[in-house]
């Protein structure tokens, strides 16, 4: 962590939530500014310039996918989307509105403290000219020499194999949906074929994963898509 | 004073003042001038005789034209020999029954009559009556106009509480035709002993009192039963006096139906709140217990441990209110599924990590065959429903909990199953219904009753089946269809 104290502008209408979130992320360091609305958010985005924002989707305002697409028009400061648990189709409007992550509600404490160093570390390490590696468990995957290697043997994989892990180590952490995942590996106009998804998924679990039953890295996201897990 | 049937009286529709009658007459002599009945005296060949008053106003006829067989004219001509053969019937001694004629007055119009013929007791001769039927006739007439396209069973019954007339539904309903139903009484309609007692008595007090009764009833049609509303309605003639009843037979049983349906709802959602809020109470009152104690307790470790019940029963509240939601939004139809192609293994690791069971090592047996097809399932509603599944086995049941899946019948199982006590059999249907609980065991809460609805939504289903090791056993099934081809 970064001797500066980082700065998480929270955003919630719910004065104990705001409370009890901002008294949790001080104890993890953070320095927290809180927001009760949309256009409070937008204001404080923008004067205090936060290293991440923590961002409910109900504001009594404005929808926080709103503030989102807003927020976007001028920065890239990471978007933790906060959401009902029965609502995948707007977690997948939020990233696709420009979040980098979200949680559902009613969610820990602890899974939220988790997202907000994720992304702030990938914040950190995405800079222009980034190690063209990404490692997780004991494979490294090369996305400047396409190759990958498992406990420093090479893992065979076919183009679509290796295309599909690229989408996901080049944003490591993140979810991306089943629609960008298939726009990636094969190309437009294969968004809704989620079961090549499915196959493939298994695929690279069986050749990845210590136990592909129960992946660590290579982690499915109901109705949403998949993320990999550093 | 007699006048003899030849003297000259009133001519077409005029009553003659006095009528000519035979010398041995019993009966009084003002019966015969002032009835209300028409009658004939006739001798044995059916020769009139004499006529009273009231027959000449019926029939227009003037007393010495009825002589011979004159007073036969007043018949229509299709109703003679019906009359006739009563003539000849009662001169040979006999009652016959009433019969019902069409009189054709000289003044035109057409009414009825019941014409009844008796010995006058002297043997020589008979007499015809004539009791004008008209008004009755035309009622029932009315009547069956106006009954015989109504969905309702119509009765019309006579002060003996016997059938003068039946429409078209009360035949369905009886299962025989109007015709047959004239003369019976409801005893005869092939109606339950209890039932017709209860019919009968209503309708005595209808035409005792005059006033509406009525009742409700089942009645057995084939093997089903429908729901009668029946109204027994006097009908008081010009006096007042009640000589008929209609019993209307109307079918409530959708109405009937529907108020079960609404008291069962009722009851499920009185049910519901009890159950509601004696899940939320526990909890509840779990944390209040916990956040009182941590103001006086000062010992660390034992305020990490009233902070992990906070925590713990906060998470209990949170997936109860989670449930709560679905379940009422699946019932009131605004959970619509979004079906996917989904892998087997995935759908289980999720519902383990969303169940929030830290099961221990060997807890949990997970053995799914790999080469399982894709379901097309809804992910999220799907993990919901093996999420409630592993944690009722963990809270319910005992360790370890076994998750299989199989393939047949055009269907994949994942059976989830623990080795605890099992579902009492007394349970395992009632068990899918919200709050129900086992004696002396915890509330199961939505969670089954939950799964079930979410199973169904997407076209799969959800039973208890008998466990071999004797634990609760859940099987979800899911559709299986064919899958596109995934190209290499």
């Amino acid at each position: 962590m970064t001797s500066v104290p980082q700065r998480v502008l929270v955003v919630d209408d719910e004065p104990h939530i705001l409370r009890g979130l901002s008294a949790s992320l001080n104890a993890a360091g953070y320095q927290v500014t809180g927001a009760a609305t949309a256009e409070e958010a937008l204001r404080a985005a923008a004067m205090r310039t936060p290293d991440v924002v923590v961002l409910d989707l109900a504001l009594p305002d404005a929808s926080g996918l709103e503030v989102c697409r807003r927020l976007r028009e001028w920065s890239q400061v990471p978007v933790i989307i906060v959401s009902a648990h029965d609502t995948e189709a707007d977690k997948i409007a939020a990233l696709d509105a420009g979040a980098d992550d979200y949680v559902t509600k009613p969610y820990a404490t602890g899974e939220l403290l988790a997202r907000v160093r994720a992304v702030t570390r990938r914040a950190a390490t995405a800079a222009p000219g980034a190690a063209p590696q990404v490692v997780f468990g004991g494979v490294v995957v090369d996305l400047a020499l396409r190759s990958v290697t498992r406990d420093g043997a090479p893992v065979r994989l076919t183009p679509r194999e290796y295309d599909l892990l690229a989408e996901l180590a080049r944003h490591a952490g993140r979810v991306i949906t089943h629609p960008a995942l298939l726009r990636a590996a094969w190309g437009p106009g294969y968004e809704r074929e989620t079961h090549y998804l499915r196959v493939y998924m298994a695929r690279l679990r069986g050749k990845l994963e210590d136990d592909a039953s129960d992946p660590r890295h290579l982690v499915t996201e109901a109705g949403v898509g998949y993320r990999l897990q550093l | 004073m007699k006048t003899p049937v030849g003297d000259p009286g009133g001519d077409g529709g005029e009553a003659p003042e006095e009528v000519a009658r035979g010398a041995s007459r019993g009966a009084p002599e003002t019966v015969w001038r002032e009835a209300p009945v028409g009658a004939c005296e006739l001798d044995n060949h059916g020769r009139c005789r004499a006529v009273n008053p009231a027959w000449s106003g019926m029939t227009g006829i003037a007393a010495d034209r009825a002589t011979g067989d004159g007073w036969m004219r007043c018949v229509h001509p299709d109703d003679r020999a019906a009359a006739r053969a009563r003539v000849a019937q009662a001169a040979a001694g006999g009652s016959p029954a009433a019969v019902p004629v069409r009189v054709v007055p000289r003044t035109g119009g057409g009414r009825w009559a019941e014409l009844t013929v008796r010995p006058t007791g002297h043997g020589a001769g008979v007499v015809a009556m004539f009791v004008d039927t008209t008004d009755r006739v035309r009622r029932e007439q009315e009547l069956a106009a106006i009954a015989e396209h109504s969905p309702d069973a119509v009765l019309r019954l006579d002060a003996n509480r016997r059938i003068v007339f039946a429409n078209a539904a009360q035949a369905r309903l009886a299962g025989f035709s109007p015709s047959a139903h004239a003369g019976r009484t409801v005893w005869e309609l092939g109606l339950p002993e209890d039932l017709v007692v209860a019919l009968d008595a209503a309708v005595g007090r209808a035409l005792r009192t005059g006033r509406r009764e009525d009742l409700e009833f089942p009645v057995p049609v084939g093997a089903d039963s429908v729901w009668l509303h029946a109204r027994v309605v006097p009908e008081p003639d010009e006096e007042g006096t009640v000589r008929h009843v209609l019993l209307v037979s109307r079918d409530v049983t959708e109405r009937r139906e529907a108020e079960d349906a609404l008291r069962a709802r009722d009851a499920m959602q009185s049910l519901l709140v009890r159950g509601v809020s004696h899940e939320f109470r526990a909890p509840l009152a779990a944390i209040s217990a916990a956040a009182d104690a941590l103001e006086r307790v000062p010992q660390e470790e034992r305020r990490a441990e009233l902070l992990g019940a906070i925590t713990e029963e906060t998470a209990r509240l949170e997936r109860l209110v989670a449930n709560l939601l679905d379940l009422s939004r699946l019932e009131g139809g605004a959970l619509v599924p979004r079906l996917d192609w989904c892998a087997v293994d995935e759908l289980v690791t999720g519902a383990r990590r969303a169940s929030g069971v830290a099961f221990r090592p060997g807890e949990l047996e997970v053995s799914l065959d790999p080469e399982h097809p894709l379901v097309r399932a809804d992910q999220v509603l799907t993990e919901r429903i093996l999420s409630n599944l592993l944690r009722n086995a963990a809270i319910h049941g005992a360790p370890p909990v076994r998750v299989t899946s199989a393939e047949g019948d055009g269907v994949l199982q994942l059976a989830v199953e623990d080795s605890g006590a099992g579902l009492p059999e007394e349970l395992r249907s009632t068990a899918f219904a919200p709050f129900v609980q086992g004696a002396g065991r915890p509330g199961i809460g939505v969670g089954l009753a939950l799964a079930r609805g979410l199973a169904e939504a997407q076209g799969g289903t959800l039973v208890a089946a008998p466990s071999p090791g004797g634990g609760a056993r859940l099987v979800l099934s899911l559709p299986l269809v064919p899958m596109p081809e995934v190209p290499e």
